[in-house]
């Protein structure tokens, strides 16, 4: 009992000990560690960094407005005055990339996170607590499945002229239903598991359960797609602005640059290539770091 | 009379399948005194583990359905709202589950693990529960405590681990401790070592113990009292010295007869004929009769009810301390 009763006084004496205990590493130095060590997500990563700051400051600091017409430099070669040229309206090439970046990479960022909140909730809701919870919402998962997305989303963008934040809104409600799947099959075998049983055992309620034991041990999954998903939704951002449903001229994002270099891509290749390395570069990227990103999470990757 | 910690009356445990309703537990009765150390013994699938999941209310309502009265220091557990039990468990009753390996969440330090409980029921800051939880992995024995606190579950042997699920149980000194099978998955030098360390701290912060499990030789070693289950009955109950001396039901016996002796020249284990029957086909009448030796007519008929044939010493059997169980315990 002893041992009990003196714990305030011993309470310091152990803190310190706990400080100058051999070489440990915590449990977020180990996840890091194992981040570093994986060279292709650390690529990722990189690119990812490199392509924000690039958009962010380049923006902020280029002379060019994005939208302002330049009627002696139409299709004009890169030079030192614009240094990737320009677009048969004469706008600089390089500042609109920079601001298609700005609306591309948020559209992607943006509807991944809420389809991935989205899926994460409906998933855990139905795998969780099972029976007609989960028939309910997985019925649900299948309608919303069902529907043909390009199509809706193309209507729906001809009928409305979607700003940025309608377009994350209409990708993120027809983008959760992975994540919503994926989820629920993690929590259907993690709610079984002892662990789970065991957090009861110790007075654990429904949500913190939900939120401390099982979600974690879902993260890496959820983390993988969530990137994935980023990738998926710039492509559909760009395909929709492609198809002239998205992003509406004269604001730049990466698709509808695409689409107006249609017509002068065989005398400016740049006008095309750009927007497109820059497309496949950034999924690329994620798509490197969702999978370094599941490793370092789960600590029992470490070697 | 000694205070009465816990105690258990007439409990039912059924569950409801799809291919009917099967009762796991049959109108179990029994009690723990604080401090007192009770052994449920029984082969697998006997209701050992149900019985101590009742008691927790772990399983899940419905399918499960679980009648009777469950009392801990006066208060029928069964009646209480998830939030009072959730105060109850970990906090006063404590668990120990039979596979370190699987019990302890993966993604989390065990430092963290065992800290949850004390923040979850002392209300600590995060640096005191760490803190604490350092003590208490040292106080069940695990080396180098400030570095193992950091650890991951799977970085610990499977005996670390089960100090660990051990440290968890204990950290806010519940009066009653529930053990199932908390050695089976370990090897025997590190099954020694945690039933003396699980004795060891019962007897230092005083808790009532029930122990499941299916090995005779830790019920020697560990209980005070027994209790033998059989297909969901409670067929014997007695203190433990009683019990190896005077086993009375015929399955007792069968169970120690089927210890192998040193001194037994005999190259064939004993064992008992036949397996547990399913929940689905119960056998009428006495549900030990099929494998008993002794099984005569009235056994097939009638349920027999446990008796007390004195001292505290409970059976469940017509022949019990009769002319034909002394001769079977000769045979």
């Amino acid at each position: 009992m002893s041992l009990f009763k003196s714990r305030k006084q011993k309470l310091a004496e152990l803190e310190a000990r706990v400080a100058s205990a051999p070489v440990v590493r915590t449990p977020a130095e180990q996840a890091w560690r194992r981040f570093r060590k994986n060279r292709l997500a650390m690529t990722g990563a990189g690119l990812l960094v490199f392509l924000v700051l690039f958009v962010v400051i380049g923006s902020l600091t280029t002379p060019y407005n994005p939208d302002m017409v330049d009627l002696m430099s139409i299709r004009a070669a890169p030079s030192a005055k614009h240094l990737l040229g320009c677009d048969d309206l004469g706008r600089d090439l390089l500042t609109r990339l920079l601001y298609g970046g700005r609306i591309s990479l948020s559209v992607g960022l943006a509807s991944a996170l809420l389809s991935m909140t989205l899926g994460t909730l409906i998933g855990t809701l139905a795998g969780y607590f099972g029976g007609w919870v989960d028939a309910f919402m997985m019925d649900f998962t299948d309608i919303v499945l069902t529907i043909p997305t390009l199509p809706l989303l193309m209507v729906v963008g001809s009928v409305f002229k979607p700003s940025p934040m309608f377009l994350v809104v209409m990708i993120s409600v027809l983008n959760w239903t992975t994540t919503a799947r994926l989820v629920r099959s993690r929590f259907l075998t993690l709610r079984t598991l002892d662990y789970a049983r065991a957090a009861r055992a110790i007075g654990a309620r429904n949500g913190r359960i939900i939120l401390f034991h099982l979600l974690p041990n879902s993260l890496g999954a959820i983390v993988v797609t969530a990137t994935l998903s980023v990738g998926r939704s710039i492509i559909m951002e760009s395909t929709l602005s492609y198809l002239g449903c998205g992003i509406n001229p004269p604001t730049a994002s990466w698709g509808n640059m695409l689409q107006s270099a249609q017509s002068t891509m065989a005398t400016a290749p740049l006008t095309a290539i750009a927007p497109g390395a820059l497309i496949l570069l950034t999924v690329l990227a994620f798509n490197f770091l969702g999978d370094g990103l599941d490793d370092a999470i789960d600590p029992r990757r470490e070697r | 009379m000694q205070d009465k910690l816990l105690e258990v009356s007439n409990l039912i445990t059924r569950f409801h399948t799809d291919d009917g309703v099967v009762t796991a537990v049959n109108n179990l009765s029994f009690s723990v005194n604080r401090g007192e150390r009770v052994c449920i013994v029984g082969e697998s699938g006997c209701g050992k583990s149900v019985t101590s999941m009742s008691i927790m209310r772990l399983l899940k309502t419905p399918p499960a359905e679980i009648t009777g009265s469950i009392r801990f220091e006066g208060r029928d557990l069964l009646t209480l709202s998830r939030d009072e039990m959730g105060k109850i468990r970990g906090n006063e009753i404590a668990m120990i589950f039979q596979e370190p390996m699987t019990a302890l969440n993966p993604v989390f330090t065990c430092g963290f693990q065992i800290a949850e409980v004390l923040r979850l029921h002392q209300g600590l800051s995060r640096a005191e529960a760490k803190a604490r939880a350092v003590e208490l992995m040292r106080m069940v024995g695990i080396p180098l405590p400030e570095k193992r606190v950091n650890s991951f579950p799977h970085q610990l042997s499977g005996g670390m681990r089960q100090r660990v699920m051990i440290a968890i149980a204990l950290a806010c000194q519940p009066k009653l401790l529930s053990a199932d099978e908390p050695t089976t998955a370990l090897d025997v030098t590190i099954q020694a070592q945690i039933m003396e360390l699980i004795k060891e701290l019962k007897e230092r912060l005083n808790m009532g113990l029930i122990l499941i499990t299916h090995d005779m030789g830790v019920v020697a070693e560990m209980a005070e009292r027994v209790i033998v289950m059989y297909a969901g009955d409670a067929v014997e109950e007695a203190d433990v010295k009683t019990l190896f001396r005077n086993p009375m039901h015929p399955y007792t016996r069968g169970l120690l007869n089927s210890i192998p002796r040193l001194e037994d020249e005999r190259e064939e284990l004993t064992a008992i004929e036949g397996t547990v029957p399913g929940l689905f086909d119960m056998p009428k009448g006495c549900r030990f009769g099929p494998r008993c030796a002794l099984c005569t007519e009235r056994c097939v008929a009638e349920d027999p009810p446990l008796v007390d044939v004195g001292g505290n010493h409970k059976v469940r059997c017509f022949h019990a301390g009769g002319q034909e169980g002394a001769e079977y315990a000769e045979s």
